[in-house]
């Protein structure tokens, strides 16, 4: 019943990268999708929506993080994300 | 191919690593959670008193006099008037604390001017207007509100809440590893219940079939309860970037206020706040409205106003809120919020309110939101059997005592939490009145207790008997709960429901019934002797519906020890 090993992680650095990429880097993606969506939309209703969103959006990242199965690439999908919208707020602050 | 397996083992692996590791704090949301429910329920049976008719007629006019009595300065202040549904109920009056003037220097301000700029909290007797207190009280002495305060751990100093919500986070994980994991086989594993077969594979088909059954349920709490525990994330990101750091922006998205144009020329006619207030609830019927409060801005003012909130019974309305504004120097009406039309921000915050306090549906939907939280404990539960039954394999031997000992303390946390809270039931009404602090001694008793089960139950190891003895103790204390209560508070069983004590027959109703389903539990559980056939009992096949989370926690050990031997 327990998973087969041989298909998980088995160093410890990976692991620890997965987890860490799971909680923060989905956590950065997320905010600085939702926080571009209020500056280039209406705010109030948008935080309205990440209200909900965030927590709906923030798990889903963190599945993708387990279905990809190199940690470095799902650090590079999550901080380009982040990187975009990042760049997307500031040219809305402008 | 390869592809798809690697994919279902590293989803169930995330799926068993995030379950387990939020499993107790999990078990105990739903569990306190589901008890929580029925708040003011308990608090009034704690009580034995009996719930008044909400009354809407509260004297404004008096009240701001008597909060001028007081000596504070009323001019620019903001007020919240409403009466508070407590017991006895109350009227509260609050106000922020004003800015005093800048222009003075530190040590020309006397102590008696800050007390005037003090932010204001009075307690007000709906009957007598005497103000029975000036601070709030923040020490809990209800039991209702301990078991809400319990189910977001708030007893841990100052992390409770967001630990809960970080629970509630991997929950809506765990969830959605969960169907990617059972998937492929979602529809034919529903309709299956292998009671004869291993008691592994009882396990895993309660666990997916209930667990399905909740789905729609669970989610909604992992979603609302990471809000209620989280929303903190959002608070600062948002108001730097999105709202320019300033916080009465971001307050006016929840709040919004009507700006009247200054320049506008009105006459001060001294119109009453009192005939404003009736003005705005005259229209509804009086039976429908829940609750009325005032808000008022700029006290004293020109541009004062007043901003009445009606909310009406929600039975009849799922979003039955009202606001009419008036402008206080004249009366004139400003802005009118009808009962169907809500504004974006109000809907999404008001349903996930109302969805995670089952506040819609009265007391059906409650009941089976109650029901629905002892499914999601037995999906708990579950699950962490089926991660000790799967180790009870020979390629695990060398762990063997270390998943005995995990396992022992996993169910004795979980399943002494029940017996814990019958024994404060009982508490509340045997401890005596006159002792100080007298509630903080009684929930350290409780927490006392159920360390105490915990470290029993690591010690009799056998999951048979950590759930045997946590049943029997539940249906002794739980019985005793109608009993101690007509003792302590002459409502006996028989007498409360004609003398118009509903809540105390309702959670005395509930004690009995549960105490007598989880003593046939009890009763019924046997531990396996020979093999695991020897599940097909009938009676356990009945009780699987009944009562989901206590029944036969006992068996997979003792099965896989007779098979040992």
């Amino acid at each position: 019943m327990p998973a087969n090993k041989k298909y998980l992680l088995n160093t410890r650095l990976g692991r620890t990268s997965k987890i860490l990429a799971a909680i923060f880097g989905s956590l950065f993606a997320t905010m600085s999708f939702h926080i571009a969506a209020a500056i280039w939309t209406d705010p109030i209703n948008a935080l309205s929506t990440s209200l909900f969103s965030i927590f709906i959006i923030w798990p889903l990242l963190m599945l993708m993080v387990y279905w990809i199965s190199k940690p470095w690439k799902s650090w590079t999908i999550l901080l380009s994300i982040t990187l975009i919208f990042g760049i997307l707020t500031y040219l809305g602050k402008m | 191919m390869d592809n798809q397996k690697r994919n279902y083992n590293v989803f169930f692996n995330t799926h068993t690593v995030s379950g387990i590791v939020i499993s107790i704090g999990l078990f105990v949301c739903f569990l306190a959670g589901g008890f929580a429910l029925f708040l003011d329920e308990i608090n009034y049976w704690q009580e034995g008193a009996k719930r008044e008719v909400y009354t809407t007629d509260i004297d404004y006019d008096r009240v701001l006099s008597l909060v001028e009595e007081e000596n504070y300065e009323m001019k620019g202040r903001s007020f919240f008037i409403g009466l508070r549904e407590d017991i006895p109920d109350y009227i509260q009056v609050s106000s922020q604390a004003l800015t005093m003037d800048s222009t003075k220097s530190k040590e020309s301000v006397s102590s008696e001017d800050s007390l005037a700029h003090a932010s204001i909290f009075l307690k007000i007797n709906p009957d007598t207007y005497h103000i029975e207190a000036r601070e709030f009280d923040r020490e809990n002495k209800k039991l209702g509100t301990f078991l809400y305060h319990l189910h977001y751990f708030e007893q841990i100093p100052a992390v409770g809440i967001y630990l809960a919500g970080l629970v509630a986070l991997f929950f809506s994980f765990a969830l959605f590893t969960g169907i990617i994991v059972h998937w492929k086989k979602i529809v034919s594993n529903f309709f299956t219940f292998r009671l004869k077969s291993s008691i592994k594979n009882l396990w895993t088909d309660g666990h997916t079939a209930l667990g399905v059954i909740g789905i729609p349920f669970q989610l909604m709490y992992a979603i609302t309860g990471s809000f209620f525990g989280l929303i903190i994330i959002l608070y600062l990101p948002f108001l730097v970037i999105v709202f320019d750091n300033d916080v009465n922006k971001l307050m006016e998205a929840f709040n919004p206020v009507y700006e009247s144009d200054p320049n506008e020329l009105y006459v001060d006619t001294g119109v009453t706040t009192n005939s404003l207030v009736s003005k705005a609830i005259g229209d509804f019927d009086p039976e429908g409205i829940e609750r009325v409060s005032a808000q008022i801005t700029d006290y004293g003012e020109p541009n004062a106003q007043l901003k009445v909130t009606t909310q009406l019974n929600d039975l009849k309305y799922f979003f039955g809120t009202t606001h009419t504004t008036y402008r206080m120097a004249d009366g004139k009406l400003l802005n009118y919020k009808p009962v169907e039309e809500n504004s974006y921000t109000e809907v999404a915050t008001q349903t996930m309110a109302k969805l995670h306090f089952a506040q819609f549906g009265g007391y059906l939907i409650k009941a089976v939101y109650f029901l629905l939280a002892l499914i999601t404990c037995f999906v708990i539960v579950s699950g962490v059997m089926i991660w000790l039954t799967a180790r009870e394999k020979k390629t695990y031997t060398h762990k063997a005592k270390f998943n005995r000992n995990v396992g022992a303390i996993y169910l004795g946390s979980c399943l002494g939490l029940y017996p814990a809270i019958a024994l404060f039931f009982c508490l509340v009404k045997v401890f005596p009145m006159e002792i100080d602090h007298r509630f903080s001694i009684m929930s350290n008793i409780f927490f006392l207790f159920w360390l105490a089960f915990t470290i029993y139950a690591y010690f009799l190891k056998s999951p048979f008997k950590i759930n045997k003895y946590a049943l029997i103790s539940a249906s002794v204390l739980g019985f005793l709960v109608p009993v101690l209560n007509g003792l302590q508070s002459g409502l006996w069983l028989w007498k409360s429901w004609g003398m118009g004590y509903i809540d105390s027959f309702f959670i005395d109703v509930s004690w009995l019934a549960m105490s007598i389903i989880t003593f046939w539990a009890a009763m019924v559980s046997k531990p396996v002797t020979k093999k695991p056939s020897m599940l097909k009992d009938k009676a356990i096949d009945q009780s699987f519906k009944e009562e989901p989370i206590k029944i036969r926690v006992n068996e997979p050990v003792l099965a896989a020890n007779s098979l040992r031997k």
